[in-house]
């Protein structure tokens, strides 16, 4: 089987999901169309599957790139999570987040775990920072742009934090930064690090969860 | 103060984060697929988090990755039984029916009788590599084609709800790592406290109703680390477990358990990372 098979006939209306373009298929982002692909790939439908990796891939090659920075590791990441998105498309919720989120959670894990798997630790040389630079606005208006109000809450949030809570959970979640990583590049101890990203999560959830931005003093 | 900031949610949230190894997180994988709690803490911090990949910019991959991965779907004919989907949906499997043996087990009252208790896991033949009496220097599953897993992962637990300790046993690397995972504190589980020099838990493999210590577990916090020779695991069968009991400082005496036992869990292998790629 070579090439796209031909378009399929889902519904009309999500097929300009083509991903090249900077602004669309966030998160969220159309999940009707996404999950009436993923139901007939859960049927067995191919045609559907290709249309799923057009709307997409750009978007879950640029998660595990951004993890990973090497084209070919990322190439077999996606290529395994679309295997099992194929697979496992039955197993999709709707209740429990959108199709991309679904599919990027999938890829996010097989790109761990190939980092993990390749080196514990990268070298410092090999950390120059391409992800997610914490007090850059425009990509963090992005992010609050992302799903409903979610990713405003989750940048406000984000804001209240200290700011080396702040860019050790962001390096760690957008570019897999190991804790063992984040203390070398943050030039402190590794428990030091780590109780700057616990902290900052209990802050993080108490903020997120609705308690506020102070809550997080008192969850500790 | 409406929640505590327990291990198990530290657990969940550095999953999502990613800063786990990679055996720990495929013990949180293993763990999450029968620890309900656990899989629900890890989607509430997916959800918190996902916002985040919106910035990832888009990617276009290169043409031929669609050839590859169009190339490499099963036959419609395979779905289900595809060379590797077969491992995944039969340790899913698997996992399925010993989430119910668990539920099944209940609150553990005290005493390793009650272990015997245990039915048939469902997990298949589970032979831990090496023989009893075997140097412990021996290569442990080192043939080429031996499917015997070398990991194995244990949440020790008094009820469903309540976990004590996350276990991953490294057979190839000799080792067994206790890290305490709980809402509450362990420690105050049992009658006088752990850690204040008057009692410690005891690790013990269980396998069929007869106990091998493991040793016992540091109390210091963090993770805890116990060397494990191959001998002390010896070959354990398809309903092995493992326990930890509430002994008098420096362990059991007799070398048989006497306290009660606070935790318990079935040991669930791991697949071989190098297996799972291709």
């Amino acid at each position: 089987m070579a090439g796209f098979p031909p378009r399929p006939t889902v519904s009309q209306g999500e097929v300009q999901l083509e991903t090249t373009a900077p602004r669309q298929v966030s998160p969220g982002e159309p999940p009707n169309a996404l999950a009436a692909l993923l139901a007939a790939c859960a049927a067995g439908e191919r045609p559907a599957f290709a249309e799923l990796y057009r709307a997409s891939s750009a978007k879950l090659f640029g998660v595990a790139l951004r993890i990973l920075r090497r084209d070919d590791w990322a190439q077999d990441v996606i290529q395994d999570a679309y295997l099992t998105i194929w697979r496992r498309a039955a197993d999709y919720r709707a209740d429990r987040g959108s199709p991309m989120t679904w599919m990027i959670t999938i890829v996010r894990n097989r790109a761990l775990d190939r980092l993990r798997r390749e080196r514990g630790d990268r070298s410092l040389d090999e950390l120059t920072g391409s992800g997610l630079e914490p007090e850059d606005p425009a990509a963090l208006a992005q992010v609050a742009a992302a799903g409903e109000g979610a990713g405003t809450r989750l940048v406000s949030c984000l804001g209240e934090l200290d700011e080396t809570a702040r860019r050790c959970i962001l390096a760690a979640y957008c570019e897999g930064y190991t804790h063992g990583e984040l203390a070398a590049r943050e030039g402190a101890a590794l428990g030091t690090v780590k109780s700057w990203i616990r902290r900052g999560l209990i802050r993080l959830k108490a903020c997120l969860d609705g308690a506020g931005p102070e809550a997080g003093e008192t969850a500790r | 103060m409406t929640e505590a900031w327990s291990e198990r949610e530290q657990l969940a949230a550095d999953y999502v984060l990613g800063t786990l190894s990679a055996g720990e997180r495929e013990a949180v994988e293993r763990l999450a697929a029968e620890d309900a709690a656990l899989a629900a803490m890890i989607e509430a911090w997916q959800r918190r988090l996902g916002p985040l990949d919106a910035a990832a910019p888009a990617v276009t991959p290169p043409p031929e990755l669609w050839q590859r991965i169009a190339a490499a779907l099963p036959d419609e004919s395979a779905r289900e039984g595809g060379a590797s989907a077969g491992n995944v949906v039969a340790l899913r499997r698997s996992l399925t029916r010993q989430r119910w043996a668990t539920a099944a087990f209940g609150t553990l009252a005290a005493g390793l009788a009650a272990l015997l208790l245990l039915g048939p896991s469902g997990l298949g033949f589970l032979a831990l590599p090496g023989q009893p009496g075997r140097a412990p220097s021996e290569p442990v599953a080192e043939a080429p084609g031996e499917e015997q897993p070398r990991r194995f992962v244990s949440l020790l637990r008094r009820d469903p709800d309540q976990p004590g300790f996350l276990v991953e046993v490294d057979l190839a690397r000799g080792e067994i790592r206790a890290r305490p995972i709980a809402p509450s504190d362990p420690a105050r589980l049992g009658a006088g406290a752990v850690g204040e020099g008057n009692r410690d838990y005891e690790l013990w493999l269980v396998d069929r109703g007869e106990p091998r210590s493991l040793g016992v577990l540091p109390h210091d916090a963090g993770g805890h680390s116990l060397r494990l020779s191959v001998e002390q695991l010896g070959r354990a069968g398809p309903e092995a477990a493992l326990a930890v009991s509430l002994e008098p400082a420096g362990g059991s005496p007799t070398g048989q358990p006497t306290g009660p036992v606070v935790f318990s869990g079935k040991l669930i292998p791991l697949p071989d990372p190098d297996a799972g790629g291709r």
